[in-house]
């Protein structure tokens, strides 16, 4: 057992000191640096991460007073044009960008927010992906949620963001790592964001999908896609929203047509109450672990559904 | 409980210094007492039933003990209770260590359709069976004292050692729980925390890099170009060597920060000029132990039995082939096939101890066989010399990495196919050289593999860095030779912000944090 090691002098001492405390300085200042950073201007325009852009977009929208509002998660995002809509209908339509992962952080925070400052839309579509209905209930571990963060800390109030450290305090304290941790990712796999903005801005809410690979057919859901298919959050969402003024439309985004689709279609979704979704060729999707992201070729005709249906939708207020 | 994870660094470390602290102001024992608590909190953390077998092993051995030493008034002899303790120790150890995988093992090769159920291996179970069973002889030998239960078990289950080692020596542990405690030193803590914070780089920010290609070529079940067999095998050759090398950094630092001194038990083996050097430099206090407690008397019973026949033992005598045998080849043999199996019940931790008892014999008998010229030993420097020595690390490297397939390797038949794999002897099969380049990244793969190798090879290991400050049991200065004034680590600014940064980015990779591959054994 050592007890009077070297270094004993007093100045030795203070050097240990010293020393301790620049290595706390140096953790200190580089946890701390993500949380000063995220709010400022430099960050919104140089976020490395993907969705940065359109999620603060869902905060910043330029358009007031949209008459129909689109809420829901990527799929919505990558997978419609508001402006396309807007032509066809004749109104306003706005989308406000979320992700699976910026639900599960923020909720409706996006939707709350632009309401407090805005007129009731006429009509609010909920639109996601089968497995995603239910977002609330998942817990945090399975779905990366930084980007739900960021965009938090980012545009949160002082009161969200300690609600959410009270709720999630792991999570919270972790935040400034996955900063890095994500920010390394998304510049080791040379992400780029090249033209959201402009498309976000031109569209009302939409950025195209730049991934050019496309679905393998034939294809098959995996079960951890498949096991998740339920509805009560969203339900209980709509049914929140849903007012004389305000009509609500629930909406499930296009499917592949993989070998196991029919399992997919087999649920209730005359329970939320909504249409049956509509089942496209693989090919019409891109290649990657979510299975129902939309090549940019299928928009198009993804919008004119939806477009349809919120045609139908608004009819009756419209008389 | 890992060393590699928020809940050790944040929770579970602040609390024990924290305790250790108060202890040593009310009472030194008090010290032995909460490093006691603390330490078997650290083992019940994963899975707290699993204390039952921990406490229960210290408790039988430290009666065994007291029945050697006859604290316990008895009139069988030491040696009796001392087998008996040893049988009992090894039958435990054999149950979850060798027992169902031995049993499967039958079951599978006979086609028997009876499997057994796999038990969950209690953490560090040989480790901690054989730092008591060391005990136990030296008591019976009398090289040893009976120590009080609390000292006792503190020795055991001290927890930067426990899980995996070093394998400590009650010599060298005893005496440091017996000295009073003036609570925590700012130099201890300062330079413990250092090496833990290298040895925590190593293991994340290095060995965790090489786990997905180690992954990709071990669990393939085609045949592999030997471009990528090297890759893997050398992939896991540099993820074992840093993934150990940390967690002793650790360990060694953990104590550290407790005014407690460990033995070194890792020191650069890729450095090594033979396979003697390697096993003297590599889990060093594993080979001090089997050295002696098996090699040696197994050695001593040898050469007795020589003596007893009228058969010589010199030096000279023992040059001749068969007296070589005998004495050295043999019991090194045997030697290594038990270290071998002590890393697994796997047919090819046998033979990776085989292998390495070869590599020994051939490394003995070199040197008892050949003498190099006078001439040529003069030579001993100029660049010559050094491209031999080069020439000659690279080689004995490559001997471990050869020896380390069977490490990983989930059988000897899938080893042997690496190895076919890794020396061009398959017929080009499966997926090509260029689909295997996608499969395991290859274009990342290989300058990880070659970065690895350069600190390995280029940079001081962790004792050199901190030599200056005594970082370990061993008294003597560690080799200066070569290594830069800038990397001997003093409490100085720019060192501030190396481990600062260091330690930052471990916690950003820690988020998922994975086990030490030496936890297995």
């Amino acid at each position: 057992m050592r007890s009077m090691e070297p270094p004993k002098s007093m100045e030795a001492r203070r050097a240990m000191t010293r020393y301790l405390l620049k290595v706390l300085l140096v953790v200190s200042v580089l946890y701390l640096f993500p949380l000063a950073l995220v709010r400022t201007e430099f960050y919104a325009h140089r976020s490395l991460s993907y969705y940065s852009r359109p999620l603060n977009y869902a905060f910043q929208t330029p358009v007031k007073d949209a008459d129909v509002l689109l809420f829901g998660d990527s799929t919505v995002l990558l997978g419609v044009d508001p402006s396309q809509m807007s032509s066809d209908l004749g109104v306003t339509v706005l989308n406000l960008p979320n992700t699976r992962g910026s639900l599960m952080v923020n909720d409706d925070l996006p939707l709350r927010r632009y309401l407090s400052h805005n007129r009731p839309p006429k009509l609010i579509v909920f639109y996601l992906a089968p497995w995603d209905f239910d977002y609330g209930h998942t817990p945090f571990e399975a779905i990366p949620v930084f980007e739900g963060e960021e965009v938090l800390a980012a545009q949160g109030t002082f009161k969200e963001i300690t609600a959410f450290a009270v709720k999630h305090p792991a999570d919270a304290a972790l935040f400034s790592l996955r900063f890095y941790a994500d920010s390394w990712e998304f510049l080791m796999h040379k992400v780029s964001h090249a033209g959201q903005e402009e498309t976000l801005a031109s569209t009302h809410g939409h950025i195209e999908n730049t991934d050019p690979s496309v679905l393998a057919s034939p294809c098959t859901f995996p079960p951890l896609l498949l096991d998740n298919i339920r509805f009560e959050w969203v339900k209980a969402l709509g049914e929140r929203y849903a007012s004389p003024q305000t009509k609500v439309l629930y909406f499930v985004a296009p499917v592949p047509s993989c070998t196991n689709v029919s399992v997919l279609l087999n649920h209730r979704y005359d329970a939320l109450p909504a249409a049956l979704p509509v089942v496209m060729p693989p090919e019409t999707f891109v290649r990657e672990i979510r299975y129902i992201h939309p090549h940019p070729d299928a928009v198009p005709k993804i919008t004119r559904t939806l477009t349809e249906s919120v045609r139908s939708a608004l009819a009756p207020a419209a008389k | 409980m890992l060393f590699n994870s928020y809940q050790f660094i944040f929770l579970f470390l602040p609390v024990a210094l924290a305790g250790y602290e108060a202890a040593s102001r009310v009472h030194y024992r008090a010290v032995v007492l909460w490093l006691g608590f603390i330490s078997l909190v650290f083992y019940g953390w994963w899975q707290p039933s699993l204390l039952i077998l921990l406490v229960g092993s210290i408790t039988l051995n430290y009666l065994a003990a007291a029945l050697i030493s006859r604290r316990i008034p008895n009139r069988i002899r030491p040696g009796t209770w001392l087998f008996a303790a040893i049988v009992l120790n090894l039958l435990v150890l054999g149950y979850y260590k060798y027992f169902i995988p031995t049993a499967n093992f039958f079951s599978t090769s006979f086609g028997l359709s009876k499997h057994w159920a796999d038990v969950v291996l209690p953490l560090g179970i040989s480790f901690f069976t054989f730092t008591q069973i060391a005990f136990l002889v030296d008591l019976t030998k009398g090289s040893a004292e009976q120590e009080s239960f609390p000292d006792y078990l503190l020795f055991v289950t001290f927890f930067p050692h426990l899980i995996a080692g070093p394998i400590l020596h009650h010599r060298e542990m005893m005496p440091q729980f017996k000295l009073k405690r003036l609570g925590l030193n700012l130099s201890d803590v300062t330079i413990g925390g250092t090496w833990f914070v290298l040895g925590l780089a190593k293991k994340v920010l290095i060995a965790d890099t090489f786990a997905g290609t180690v992954f990709a070529v071990f669990h393939s079940r085609d045949r592999l170009p030997a471009s990528v067999a090297w890759v893997g095998a050398l992939a896991y050759t540099i993820q074992l060597y840093f993934d150990f090398s940390g967690y002793s950094d650790m360990a060694l630092g953990l104590a550290r920060m407790f005014s407690i001194d460990f033995p070194l038990n890792f020191n650069s083996p890729a450095k090594s000029a033979s396979i003697i050097e390697v096993w003297q430099r590599w889990h060093m206090t594993l080979g001090r132990y089997i050295f002696t407690y098996i090699y040696n008397p197994v050695t001593r019973w040898v050469s007795e039995r020589r003596r007893r026949q009228g058969k010589g033992i010199s030096r000279r005598e023992r040059a001749m082939p068969r007296a070589f045998l005998a004495v050295v080849a043999m019991p090194l043999m045997l030697t290594m096939f038990l270290a071998g199996i002590w890393h697994g019940a796997g047919l090819q931790f046998m033979v990776f101890g085989l292998l390495h008892g070869v590599y020994l014999c051939i490394n003995n008998a070199w040197r008892q066989f050949y003498r190099p010229p006078a001439s040529a030993r003069e030579k001993s420097s100029g660049f010559g010399a050094r491209i031999k020595k080069a020439a000659t690390i690279g080689s004995v490297f490559c001997c471990m990495v050869i020896s380390l397939v069977f490490f990983r390797a989930d059988s000897v038949a899938h080893a042997a196919s690496i190895l076919a794999a890794m020396f061009g002897l398959w017929a080009k099969s499966g997926p090509g050289a260029a689909d295997w380049m996608s499969i395991i990244n290859m274009h990342r793969a290989l300058p990880e593999v070659l970065l690895g190798l350069a600190i390995m090879w280029g940079l001081p290991n962790t004792q050199q860095i901190l030599t200056k400050f005594k970082p370990s049991l061993q008294k003597t200065a560690w080799n200066q030779e070569g290594v830069s004034r800038l990397l001997l680590w003093s409490p100085s600014t720019g060192w501030a912000l190396a481990v600062g940064l260091l330690f930052f980015m471990v916690l950003v990779e820690l988020q998922q944090p994975s086990t030490f591959l030496y936890f297995q054994f």
